[in-house]
């Protein structure tokens, strides 16, 4: 419990610091309190997390304290949001944990790190594109679903680093980003599936509907709400022609591996499934097509 | 330095008199971190420095071969292949296969800590046996107090350049084996050794009982049954087996019954049963955060 609301407390913490201290202090007890969460799923992912942590904490502290270290401060940071080329402990944990723990690994742990490289605007394109490369070519080979979004948050990492230029702008994508990714995850975890090999043994129509919904909005196809946010990404900032080329072939590779999850859950429908599992299915299509349908 | 030597010189095994070939184990540790994987018990290495040249130059070739296989592996491997519910995928089919030569046997004889003698080779049927005799004669060195362990572990599975690698089992829900043992009760034991020294040596054991005479019995095992110890002793704080990183299956027999032992081993297998959810079979006495 306690750990709970240690971790809940450095969230608020986080997004209402005014100084790089306050940051490194609510991102400290992040990491601090969420350790715990994870040592109850796997103690080497939690070692490597709390190490891998711990390391960019003290970069980071090294480059707020002392100028001459102050250009570590955005490589702090990626180590910390787990961008590309320092993308390897994340993909390395999401095999061994829970959903659960994934859920928050991708989404709320990001606060802290993404405030910080907000703060600074950094839009460095060499990471964008190196985060968007590796990000889609990673999960093309996986069969393991947990390693498929574990890539798609890496490749979703360089659209968000895209709007480091307007904090509206991040928040934006960052939030509609969440609502995506929880919605797929809740899906998925539902089905207690972890491989793609595994998925023969026959899912509902509706829940393979849905988790195909999540997915191509992941992939940001039209109609579905991802679609709205890389527009939106492409519209408001200027990028060279490179950069948005290498950003939208990132977004076909990434659709390649979506289809991958969402046309073989369709290919072997059962007329079975829980309640739970069916509602929870209609509710995240709701979030994935009739959100962004009811802005216009 | 002579706080140091003092201690050393009052240490009994020390005076213990080995005799010739058997290593010397070191297994006193004073600090919480252990530096050494095998806890002192290591072969002494082949100090010649031109022979392990010559022999690392011969092996490379192999490696990078291995190693382009790999990358090929990596770049085309198409990962359709659906396991249905119910399927089994053999691991080590000893009728068949000519997989004996890569496990290996230990027995408490080989560090002088006991008088226990093992051995596997290939029954005149054609199955793999696990044959000895237990011996649980403690040895009167002062330092053991226990004796009589036998054991067969599978190979470390290794990729290109001897790098570490693991079995990935997490798609799998049980351990099947056909065995024909002799009554006694034998221990599977998987290993996950990790990074950190804290896990290296957390080993999942599950007790096999055989029932002896001539029928086979084909034991399905759920990982879910396992559960874990590091150096022999059951830890307070227990978790499912991470399936993803598995280094080695090892059949230890250790009843403290001395005597001889046999254990046939036709195959051992994994199996996909989607109807097994149990996750871990052993009440945990943990309260759940949010109480109402």
């Amino acid at each position: 419990m306690i750990k709970w609301l240690c971790l809940f407390f450095s969230y608020v913490l986080m997004v209402s610091s005014h100084s790089w201290l306050g940051l490194w202090l609510s991102m400290e007890m992040n990491s601090l309190s969420f350790v715990p969460i994870m040592i109850e799923e796997s103690k080497e992912s939690s070692l490597k997390y709390f190490l891998i942590q711990s390391v960019a904490s003290v970069i980071f502290l090294a480059s707020i304290l002392s100028q001459s270290f102050s250009f570590l401060t955005p490589f702090a940071l990626l180590i910390k949001i787990g961008a590309a080329p320092f993308h390897v402990w994340l993909i390395s944990i999401s095999k061994s944990v829970s959903w659960k723990v994934l859920a928050f690994l991708m989404t709320f742990q990001k606060i802290g790190p993404l405030l910080g490289l907000a703060m600074i605007q950094f839009t460095s394109s060499f990471f964008i594109l190196i985060s968007a490369v590796i990000g889609g070519l990673g999960g093309v080979n996986q069969s393991n679903i947990r390693l498929i979004m574990a890539f798609s948050s890496v490749s979703h990492l360089s659209w968000l680093m895209v709007n480091m230029t307007s904090f509206f702008l991040v928040s934006a994508y960052y939030v509609a980003y969440v609502v995506i990714l929880l919605s797929v995850i809740a899906l998925l975890s539902q089905s207690g599936l972890l491989s793609l090999a595994q998925m023969s043994d026959g899912t509902s129509l509706i829940y393979s509907a849905s988790v195909m919904f999540g997915l191509l909005s992941l992939a940001g196809l039209p109609p579905f709400l991802g679609f709205f946010i890389k527009w939106m990404s492409l519209e408001m900032n200027l990028l060279s022609p490179t950069l948005i080329l290498t950003l939208v072939l990132s977004s076909c590779l990434s659709v390649y591996f979506y289809f991958k999850i969402a046309v073989t859950s369709l290919l072997f429908p059962s007329e079975g499934g829980a309640q739970g599992a069916e509602t929870l299915a209609i509710l995240s299509m709701g979030f994935n097509v009739l959100l962004p349908l009811s802005a216009l | 330095m002579g706080g140091w030597g003092m201690i050393k010189n009052r240490l009994p095994s020390l005076l213990r008199h080995f005799p010739e070939g058997i290593p010397v184990a070191s297994t006193r540790s004073y600090f919480v971190h252990q530096n050494d994987r095998k806890s002192g018990y290591r072969k002494k290495k082949d100090e010649n420095i031109i022979k392990n040249v010559r022999d690392g130059l011969k092996q490379l070739k192999h490696e990078v071969k291995a190693w382009k296989e790999e990358v090929k592996e990596r770049i085309t491997h198409d990962p359709f292949e659906f396991i249905n519910p119910g399927h089994v995928e053999p691991l080590w089919l000893f009728e068949e296969d000519d997989c004996l030569p890569s496990w290996k046997v230990s027995t408490d004889t080989d560090w002088g800590l006991g008088f226990s003698s093992a051995s596997l080779e290939r029954s005149n049927l054609g199955y793999a046996a696990f044959t000895g005799n237990l011996d649980t004669t403690v040895p009167k060195d002062g330092k053991t107090s226990r004796a009589g362990y036998c054991s067969m572990q599978s190979a470390e599975p290794r990729k290109s350049f001897q790098r570490e690698d693991y079995y990935d089992w997490s798609l799998y829900t049980h351990l099947i084996m056909r065995v024909r043992g002799d009554g006694r009760t034998y221990r599977v034991n998987l290993a996950s050794v990790g990074y950190f020294d804290v896990t290296w040596h957390d080993q999942w054991n599950y007790l096999l009982f055989t029932r002896g005479g001539p029928y086979w019995q084909i034991a399905k095992i759920p990982f879910s049954k396992f559960l874990l110890t590091a150096k022999g002793r059951i830890q307070d704080h227990q978790g499912p087996v991470p399936l993803d990183r598995i280094s080695s299956l090892a059949i230890v027999c250790a009843d403290k019954v001395s005597g001889p032992f046999r254990l046939e081993i036709d195959y051992i297998a994994l199996q996909y049963d989607p109807s097994h959810t149990e996750k871990f079979a052993y009440e945990m006495y943990k309260v759940p955060d949010f109480t109402d």
